[in-house]
């Protein structure tokens, strides 16, 4: 069984840039477009890699991240705001 | 077989090379391409040293009416591809069918089936599970009985045309068959597998499909519609020149070739962009193993087998067929499906009949139907256990198992009843 996890695993890692290329242009031609971010694994968490692994399934994580997104959005754009009204 | 040396050459070491190579590629140590290539030069040199072949003559063994309708066929699904025109139509019947769960299976089995017809199986898969993960997120609906009918669907489709696989190009060429002879022979089965398969999946998963669905949203598809019509021409364009070459008796590598080199002119892409993405792997793969099958037949190592078949016939068309069918089918839960049909094809060309498109059609059926019934042996499973997981959906690989064996077992007793009514064997 350990094997077949393994065989899975390895087999889904030689397509997953694709699967995710693909992902993405189905998004934005639903009009819903996405961003690919490479984000390693912190220093001082690699005891959690498993954890970390399985981080883009966990919705309450993609949730939390999407808030951040907005969030992090809003401060740019005002910020951005600010600026030109300076200039 | 006598060397030039008038010793007879002793297929054994052949064989285990054969079965080297076998190994290397169900074990997937290195790539399929790499593990045929080291086989092929084992071979070889086997061969050149007995006497029994030149290296001039090896080379001869790769096929390359293959090689060029398999690239031909690459380049024109890559640009097609790139064009969107596929995921356009697949969001479209998707999305129609969206709100009706037992419509959902239904469309998006066939979708998967009709769109590996023309893509290839990891493409087709990759483009249906992606579209149904991304709106089963947004809808709330279970995508697992979804994605694994687009697995088993996709590894159905192809079956019927000349360019729906590489075990069908290669097989189609040694038997001769145009694109018209081959759907002609080929192709009624596959639409009524389609059919018998997607009341099976119904039956099997309808408890499952009754889960609420949340309203979704629906923006309008942003494509380019240009490019979507562009991608439609190309394909329209093979299609034509390929039921052209039937009719007009030229190779069909020759209208795929002169199909890819019109993509790439009318398309605009970057022409390198679209040759860096074609499956090297699978072309560098045929080339070797067509020289490692050569150099078996020049050594007569895969006599044995036709012999058995043979006397296992019993000069009976029907039943030699069948044992084609079914041990290709066989074989090819185990082994990836273009060993299988490369390795059969000169077994089909040693057997004694006259009219060998009953047994060719055998075999095309066997090497493409046995696919699913294990995850080991069906890359499109191991994709979509992948990417449900990824999505955070929980399957286990033998539930698929579960469906898969039975299945593959019902495809197959349809095909023989099929061909025994298609080819008037009874």
């Amino acid at each position: 069984m350990a094997k077949m996890e393994e065989l899975i695993e390895k087999r889904f890692k030689s397509v997953e840039e694709k699967y995710r290329e693909e992902l993405d242009l189905v998004c934005e031609a639903l009009g819903k477009p996405c961003i690919i971010l490479h984000v390693q694994l912190p220093e001082g968490c690699e005891e959690y890699r498993e954890l970390f692994e399985k981080l883009p399934g966990d919705e309450e994580f993609m949730a939390e991240l999407q808030e951040f997104v907005r969030e992090a959005l809003k401060k740019k754009a005002e910020k951005q705001a600010r600026e030109e009204a300076q200039s | 077989m006598l060397s030039w040396l008038g010793e007879k050459v002793d297929p054994t070491k052949y064989l285990l090379g054969y079965a080297l190579v076998v190994l290397l590629a169900v074990s997937e140590a290195f790539p399929m391409s790499l593990s045929a290539l080291i086989g092929a030069a084992l071979l070889v040199a086997f061969g050149v040293s007995d006497g029994a072949i030149s290296f001039d003559k090896a080379l001869s063994f790769v096929d390359l009416e293959l090689l060029a309708l398999l690239i031909g066929v690459m380049v024109v699904v890559e640009v097609v591809d790139r064009c969107g025109t596929f995921r356009y139509l697949a969001l479209k019947v998707v999305r129609k069918a969206l709100r009706r769960p037992a419509l959902l299976l239904i469309a998006t089995g066939l979708m998967s089936a009709l769109t590996s017809l023309l893509l290839s199986d990891e493409a087709a898969l990759l483009l249906i599970v992606a579209i149904l993960l991304s709106l089963g997120k947004a809808g709330g609906f279970d995508p697992i009985p979804l994605a694994v009918t687009s697995a088993i669907m996709v590894n159905l489709g192809g079956t019927g045309t000349l360019i729906g696989s590489v075990p069908n190009m290669a097989v189609g060429i040694k038997a001769g068959f145009s694109f018209p002879e081959f759907a002609s022979y080929l192709l009624p089965c596959e639409f009524a597998l389609y059919g018998v398969t997607l009341a099976l999946l119904f039956l099997y998963y309808r408890g499952k499909l009754r889960l609420g669905f949340k309203e979704l949203e629906l923006e309008e598809i942003e494509v380019s519609r240009v490019d979507v019509a562009k991608g439609a021409f190309l394909l329209f364009l093979m299609l034509s020149l390929l039921v052209a070459a039937g009719i007009a008796e030229f190779p069909a590598s020759a209208a795929a070739l002169a199909s890819a080199i019109a993509a790439l002119a009318l398309s605009g892409f970057d022409t390198l962009e679209v040759f860096q993405r074609l499956d090297w792997d699978t072309v560098f793969f045929t080339a070797a193993f067509t020289v490692i099958i050569g150099v078996l037949e020049s050594v007569e190592a895969l006599k044995g087998l036709a012999l058995w078949l043979q006397g296992a016939a019993g000069g009976s068309i029907a039943l030699a067929s069948f044992l084609v069918l079914f041990v290709s089918g066989a074989a090819s839960l185990l082994l990836p499906n273009l060993i299988v049909a490369l390795s059969f094809i000169p077994v089909i060309e040693d057997l004694p009949f006259a009219d060998k498109r009953p047994l060719w059609s055998s075999l095309v059926l066997g090497s493409n139907l046995g696919g699913v019934g294990l995850p080991v042996s069906s890359f499109v499973i191991v994709m979509t256990i992948g990417a449900l997981r990824r999505e955070g959906y929980e399957i286990d690989p033998w539930s698929i198992t579960r469906i898969g064996i039975p299945l593959t077992a019902a495809w197959l007793a349809f095909s023989a009843i099929y061909l025994l009514i298609r080819f008037g064997l009874l």
